[in-house]
């Protein structure tokens, strides 16, 4: 039983850091394995599962004697005012920007897949007013939302899996030798930069119960990821093979189309569409409402939601700033975007850690 | 861009109304200095909608524009 109904648990939290990573997951993640690992992408988890492991025993550490707290005081604590608000002043820049990539990549889906013609700002005002209306009961209902959809999505993702089994091709996924290890190291990177969103969900930490926990479920939902993603990389790189996958912009998709069950139900993809766009609008929903709880902690206010509404604002004219193109979004994301979710998302923490124990405060 | 204005004041009166209710005077101040920031960026890129994306600028500072 929950302490507060305005508090999550950790494993809502964790779930919403699930979801939060699925989207991204399947648009940007077999490509770049297919890229970089070739036929051995498909293993690149299981490599980039350990600097995983290291932030959620890192996050435990943080949160060990700390349990009221969010990553934001905990900054503080370590650093000071001064150095802890240009810390957290970077962590808001970096969201922000994250905030702008998932909501621009949502309309772009939309633009790509199913609606050509529409303008672009159509699609940011629906999903950012969605999101605003909803985020204004706070995030528990958002959680508990996640949390019901999870298994949905699952079993979904399950399903899909099962129907494509059958056109995964062996030849496609072997040989490996132990020359594919460096281009598997590589092919990890955008892995990484992905997990490290592991770290935001902590500047909710005031709005997180049982934190001692942090370990359980982190472990959980590291296992949950490296299958799910191996499942994803087996569907893309098994059927298609590398060469083909690494130059589709949405390789998921593109194999989601392929299923037809007994040769009379096709187009499949629909469902994968539906569910993706409910991903996002959780995704969208939890990175508006860390913006907003870092703001809160930064300029040390009482409230965080008043916040949302220049947040939505903002999130509507960057949409449009942040590239003109999708070539120009993509390279930015492979190019910065993903070593900057890299640094924020693991150096970082593991520098405040090792801070905080030279300077006793965690 | 008169809509967006239009979003930008209705937003801003209903937030700081429900803050004034509260009693936070400092939330309200850094709420409105937040708040005419990003419409200032808004209005900024509604009128100069060509302007040289972020990406083109990160990309230029990191040397990949190429």
């Amino acid at each position: 039983m929950l302490a507060s109904r305005e508090k999550i648990s950790i494993r809502q939290a964790v779930i919403l850091f699930i979801m939060f990573v699925y989207s991204p997951s399947l648009r940007l993640y077999p490509a770049i394995a297919a890229r970089f690992g070739r036929q051995a992408g498909w293993l690149t988890p299981l490599i980039s599962v350990l600097p995983f492991l290291c932030l959620i025993y890192i996050m435990q550490s943080l949160f060990k004697k700390n349990r009221e707290a969010n990553l934001s005081d905990i900054i503080f604590k370590v650093f000071g005012r001064i150095v802890g608000s240009v810390l957290l002043f970077l962590y808001l820049l970096w969201t922000m920007v994250t905030l702008g990539i998932y909501v621009r990549y949502f309309a772009e889906r939309f633009l790509a897949a199913l609606l050509p013609d529409t303008p672009l700002t159509f699609f940011v005002v629906t999903i950012l007013a969605a999101t605003f209306y909803v985020l204004q009961k706070g995030i528990v209902y958002i959680s508990r939302t996640a949390e019901f959809l999870f298994t949905i999505f699952t079993v979904i993702f399950v399903v899909l899996f099962l129907f494509i089994v059958k056109d995964i091709k062996v030849i496609n996924l072997f040989p490996i030798t132990y020359h594919d290890f460096l281009p598997l190291l590589k092919s990890t990177y955008s892995n990484l930069g992905l997990w490290g969103s592991f770290t935001p969900i902590f500047f909710l930490g005031d709005k997180i119960n049982d934190k001692e926990h942090i370990r359980r479920f982190g472990l959980q939902s590291a296992i949950y990821l490296v299958i799910a993603t191996i499942m994803i990389l087996l569907q893309t790189i098994g059927v298609y093979g590398y060469s083909v996958i690494e130059r589709a912009s949405t390789p998921y998709v593109f194999v989601i189309k392929s299923i037809s069950i007994l040769q009379t139900i096709e187009r499949i993809e629909s469902v994968t569409v539906v569910s993706w766009i409910i991903v996002d609008f959780i995704a969208i929903s939890f990175i508006l409402y860390i913006i907003a709880c870092i703001m809160k902690s930064l300029f040390s206010l009482s409230d965080e939601k008043p916040l949302l509404s220049p947040i939505v604002i903002f999130a509507y004219t960057f949409v449009q700033y942040i590239a003109h193109s999708r070539f120009e979004l993509e390279k930015f994301l492979k190019t910065i975007s993903v070593p900057l979710s890299i640094i924020f998302g693991f150096v970082f923490p593991l520098i405040i850690l090792i801070v905080g124990k030279i300077r006793k405060k965690v | 861009m008169v809509f967006f204005i239009l979003v930008v004041v209705v937003l801003s009166i209903r937030d700081i109304v429900n803050m004034k209710s509260k009693g936070t005077r400092k939330d309200i101040y850094v709420y409105l200095v937040i708040m005419l920031l990003f419409s200032a960026f808004g209005i900024y890129y509604l009128l100069n909608p060509d302007c040289r994306s972020f990406a083109k600028i990160m990309l230029s500072l990191a040397g990949k524009d190429g």
